[in-house]
């Protein structure tokens, strides 16, 4: 039980220190491979996230640990962290980017993975150009080959 | 290379393989990178591995016209088929382009079936003049274009048996020539080199008979000889594609019962359980004997298209007709473990075949 509770500092890129439990840092994967690799220390430097985004993690990790901690996990559990976890991710872009290289970073996967869900998500309904609006990619088409393209892919399916 | 700016390339195409299939025509046209990484078989490959890809039931279904009204003279008139889509996941319906040129809809009674991410429309009926058509349509769900393949080679068939391996080669057998003549003779195209093979020939005449690839053979069962116009046959024989040879005939491969009318067939994979939906029953073969399994819910009043995926069973039919083809349809899905039965919503046209596309 005693290892359970024990606290460590997580360290943001501003130095500001969060105390978590040990069972929340090791929902960061780069965390659970630095404690397996013996590094006792009780304060860890995360220097790439800032407090901001390191909070968010935090916050997600603890819920999830929370949630999987309950003996003879429920349907509705279920249901509630996965409305959790929409309601987590429905972050402005900066902020989603953010989340998502913060959780590749420190290897949260379930993180990770609906980071990588809800960009796939906000795209479902656009134009070409919209896409390119929202994420900055530039349009390396000539007008004359985005004319063929377009016209190859002009259809849309049909609700 | 960067697909999107910002991100590590390995997170933006994690972000790109959870895309829905009907994005890949607007991803391609957002820049030469992200044309290049959906229209390439490996995207389709590691979405399938990955878990992110999308199972869809593929149907050849009536548009109902809203405007017909119920009785008029004009229910007469043949109704035109499309391509509906529905999404084992979300429940979602959709609606593939139409067939370029093809404005009076898909043939009718004509075979879907696939292979990779490919669609495949075989035969049917002229929608206008009911004449035999030798068509071959090929729907690609990697650039979502529609592109027609080498045309069915031989006498003129329809209403026969058609399955494929879903690797590269799709059998046609049986049916009946533009006589009415009941068919022995079979073919065999390769989708990759866009070319048919003729096949010997079956042992019997199969006009409407069912194919289905299961264990590493086509098997071709029941249909009818021409002098027993409807009266399904019980037996069966299969081909072996690497020995090239028809094995012999298993002459009560159904067993029981009245053989007016033929079952739908669908399996879980291909060396996955093989079952059956017959006069209302679901069957499963095991040890070679049909073992009814379960009761399809009594409002299906006739199997258009079963698809099987591990665990559960998905049931599209046809309702009672209520006015011309805008009859009901039904779908459920059955948990193969509890054998509970599920609603699912349907649209409403009647439902000719199907097949099952995972991309």
């Amino acid at each position: 039980m005693s290892e359970s509770n024990k606290k460590i500092s997580l360290i943001s890129s501003e130095g500001e220190a969060f105390e978590v439990s040990e069972a929340v840092a090791r929902e960061f994967e780069i965390v659970a491979h630095m404690l397996e690799d013996g590094c006792s220390g009780s304060s860890i430097p995360i220097t790439t996230v800032d407090s901001n985004i390191l909070g968010k993690v935090i916050e997600y990790c603890t819920k999830h640990v929370e949630v999987g901690n309950v003996e003879g996990n429920s349907e509705k559990a279920e249901k509630d962290l996965e409305e959790f976890d929409k309601r987590f991710i429905a972050v402005e872009m900066n902020t989603l980017f953010s989340l998502i290289l913060a959780a590749n970073y420190l290897n949260v996967k379930g993180l990770l993975n609906i980071g990588c869900q809800k960009v796939a998500d906000t795209i479902k309904d656009m134009k070409p150009e919209e896409v390119r609006s929202i994420f900055n990619i530039e349009n390396d088409y000539t007008p004359a080959e985005e004319e063929v393209v377009r016209k190859e892919n002009e259809w849309a399916f049909q609700p | 290379m960067e697909l999107i700016p910002n991100l590590p390339y390995d997170v933006a195409r994690e972000c790109l393989l959870r895309s829905s299939y009907k994005q890949f025509p607007v991803m391609a046209s957002v820049c030469r990178g992200w044309n290049r990484e959906v229209s390439v078989s490996e995207f389709f490959q590691q979405r399938k591995a990955s878990g992110h890809s999308q199972e869809l039931l593929i149907m050849s279904q009536a548009r109902v016209d809203t405007d017909r009204e119920p009785g008029s003279g004009k229910n007469f008139a043949s109704p035109e088929y499309r391509v509906a889509v529905l999404e084992s996941g979300s429940g979602l319906w959709t609606e593939l382009p139409p067939i370029p040129g093809r404005l009076n809809g898909l043939p009718l009674f004509c075979k879907l079936v696939s292979i990779g991410s490919d669609l495949i429309v075989l035969g049917g009926l002229d929608p206008v003049t009911w004449q035999a058509s030798d068509s071959v349509f090929v729907f690609s769900f990697l650039n979502s274009k529609w592109r027609a393949g080498a045309t069915m080679p031989g006498v003129k068939r329809s209403f026969f048996g058609c399955a494929s391996d879903s690797d590269r080669t799709v059998l046609v057998t049986g049916g009946h020539d533009e006589e009415k003549q009941a068919l022995t003779s079979a073919i065999v195209y390769d989708l990759a080199e866009d070319e048919w093979t003729f096949l010997p020939d079956m042992s019997r005449e199969r006009d409407e008979c069912k194919a289905i690839f299961h264990a590493g053979k086509f098997h071709v069962i029941g249909g009818y000889a021409t002098e027993e116009q409807g009266q399904f046959s019980k037996s069966a024989e299969s081909f072996d594609v690497c020995t090239w040879q028809w094995g012999p005939v298993r002459e009560e491969f159904l067993d029981g019962g009245e053989t007016v009318s033929a079952p739908i067939y669908a399996t879980t994979g291909e060396n996955g359980d093989l079952y059956a939906c017959w006069r209302g029953d679901v069957m499963v073969l095991r040890n070679g004997t049909w073992q009814i399994v379960g009761q399809i819910p009594a409002d299906v009043y006739s199997v258009a298209y079963a698809a099987a995926r591990p665990g559960k069973l998905t049931v599209i039919g046809n309702g009672k007709a209520l006015a011309g083809y805008g009859g009901a349809t039904v779908g459920y899905i059955c948990d193969l473990g509890s054998f509970r039965w599920v609603k699912l919503e349907t649209h409403v046209g009647h439902v000719q075949a199907g097949c099952f596309l995972e991309v």
